[in-house]
């Protein structure tokens, strides 16, 4: 927890205030995406092409995304029904899992239902995404959000008043053992550099920086807005939820009703087992399960689909005001791109098609167009006029400090990251050395097209900036 | 596995800096000394 909080003060809350600021500045000019607003900052013709990164990121991340989502959906569903009662192990539970998903043969006989609920995602996302901002994911965010809170804290009190589930069996599986496990300060782990590098992104993926989406949204933001205040409240709005709820529900029911040993086991497997494994078998131990477990993954939908439409967003300003296409046309190019793309996601699934797009988007992109983004914002527009984008019209006075540090620590902070990427672990990811022999083509599959939609994006970028100078052209 | 005196220190000031930071957030946005007009970029 200790390099999350460093990551949080000289990564998170300086790049957020970054991002409203350079968002804000290129609505200003008419920009909503990352490709118009690096043009505006950098008078280079190579800024656009970089910025076509962050159309690229979401995009791809949108793809798998929208997947996953349908899972809580699919699960919302199952408690209601309490499909899966009766699986109280983590092997049993797992198998549940694996067969929605079509990866084992078990109590799913085919992948029709994951796929149906699919379905009724993508179609939901495109509803709220064609109702536009202020219309759409504003109302969902005013009902969804305070709702999902409000179930949060219900269930944080129920993980806090558990206690010790089986004191005759195991009198050490507890409650206070999970919050030991999360919280005791762990002095020798601060050594490691993988330690770091997980915090950093972790941070990034919370606060949804490094995507082009809080600039998207950044830009509609009105002349004199506090922006200073408005990336003070995104940035420590979202960690409450994430240190409070985050950690206080998951950690320490799994090490209650598992143990310790078990729950780093299933912790280990990523952060879907934890979700869709662990707090299913949870929710058969506790009263009315079947309706918390519903009301849980059904809320968990709904940030899910303000994420996604988040996602979304800055393609669509890139369609609306670099190519003209009406608000509409924009919704439908991404929904049929995104219901062609995941057919990929959703078939292959066990071959680590959605591993090798989340590494690349997921992972390794969000700190690459992070480090672009304070290069330019800080170094080639000016930290001085940058200073003053972020905080003209603040009622909050930003710490001076925020200055130094976003000019010399984060910058400083991602280089290192990627220096350290590149010594440790840029070869054999780049060839691929853990990957199964089976599961090679399809990763290569998942590379040529990420390749091909990135080409695709460049080839948009040139397109709209050549319409913009023949139209320049013309009026004179 | 003990919950160390470190543990709910380390604990109790996490949470406490959160639960401040979102308290002064909302305090300055629902309590604000002024707020302003037009927007550069439409409403979406």
């Amino acid at each position: 927890m200790i390099p999350y909080v460093v990551a949080f003060f000289f990564l998170g809350l300086p790049l957020m205030w970054l991002e409203w600021g350079m968002g804000r500045y290129g609505g200003r000019l008419g920009h909503g995406s990352i490709p118009g607003m690096f043009d505006a900052m950098w008078n280079n013709p190579i800024a656009k092409y970089i910025g076509s990164a962050g159309l690229f990121i979401s995009s791809v991340i949108l793809i798998y995304y929208t997947y996953i989502e349908s899972w809580t959906l699919g699960f919302s569903f199952f408690s209601l029904t309490k499909a899966y009662f009766g699986e109280t192990t983590f092997s049993s539970m797992g198998n549940f899992l694996a067969s929605y998903q079509g990866i084992e043969k078990g109590y799913f006989s085919s992948i029709l239902p994951a796929y149906i609920f699919l379905l009724i995602t993508i179609g939901l996302n495109i509803w709220v995404l064609y109702r536009g901002i202020s219309k759409g994911i504003e109302t969902l965010a005013k009902i969804a959000m305070p709702l999902l809170i409000i179930f949060a804290t219900i269930l944080l009190i129920r993980v806090i008043t558990i206690g010790t589930p089986d004191p005759v069996n195991h009198p050490d599986w507890n409650v206070k053992s999970g919050f030991a496990f999360l919280w005791n300060p762990d002095f020798s782990r601060l050594s490691s550099a993988s330690v770091w590098l997980a915090a950093a992104g972790q941070i990034f993926f919370t606060l949804s920086l490094g995507l082009g989406c809080i600039q998207a949204y950044a830009s509609y933001v009105k002349e004199n807005e506090d922006i200073a205040l408005g990336g003070l409240s995104t940035a420590s709005i979202n960690e409450s939820v994430e240190i409070i709820f985050g950690g206080g529900i998951a950690i320490p029911i799994a090490v209650a009703f598992f143990g310790v040993t078990v729950t780093q086991q299933i912790a280990s497997g990523g952060a879907f087992n934890l979700g869709f494994i662990s707090l299913p078998i949870i929710f058969q131990k506790i009263p009315l399960g079947g309706f918390f477990g519903f009301l849980w993954f059904l809320l968990l939908f709904f940030a899910g689909i303000t994420s996604s439409v988040a996602l979304a967003q800055p393609l669509i300003s890139f369609l609306k005001d670099e190519l003209n296409l009406s608000h509409g046309k924009a919704t439908v190019v991404i929904g049929i791109g995104t219901i062609i793309c995941v057919q990929f996601v959703v078939f292959f699934l066990a071959h680590g098609f959605l591993d090798e797009l989340d590494y690349w988007a997921g992972t390794f992109g969000l700190a690459f167009l992070a480090l672009f983004e304070v290069i330019i914002f800080a170094w080639i527009f000016g930290m001085k006029k940058g200073w003053e984008e972020i905080t003209r019209g603040a009622e909050i006075k930003v710490p001076k400090v925020f200055y130094y540090i976003i000019k010399y620590v984060t910058p400083a902070y991602l280089l290192f990251i990627f220096v350290n990427w590149i010594i440790r672990d840029a070869v054999p990811i780049l060839l691929m050395k853990n990957v199964g022999e089976a599961d090679l083509p399809y990763r290569w599959g998942a590379r040529i097209l990420m390749i091909v939609l990135l080409g695709t994006l460049m080839l948009l970028v040139r397109l709209a900036w050549k319409r913009k100078t023949n139209r320049a052209e013309n009026r004179r | 596995m003990e919950f160390t005196l470190a543990g709910k220190l380390f604990l109790a000031i996490t949470w406490g800096s959160v639960i401040s930071l979102v308290v002064y957030c909302l305090w300055k946005v629902f309590c604000p000394v002024r707020r302003d007009n037009r927007s550069y970029h439409g409403d979406g």
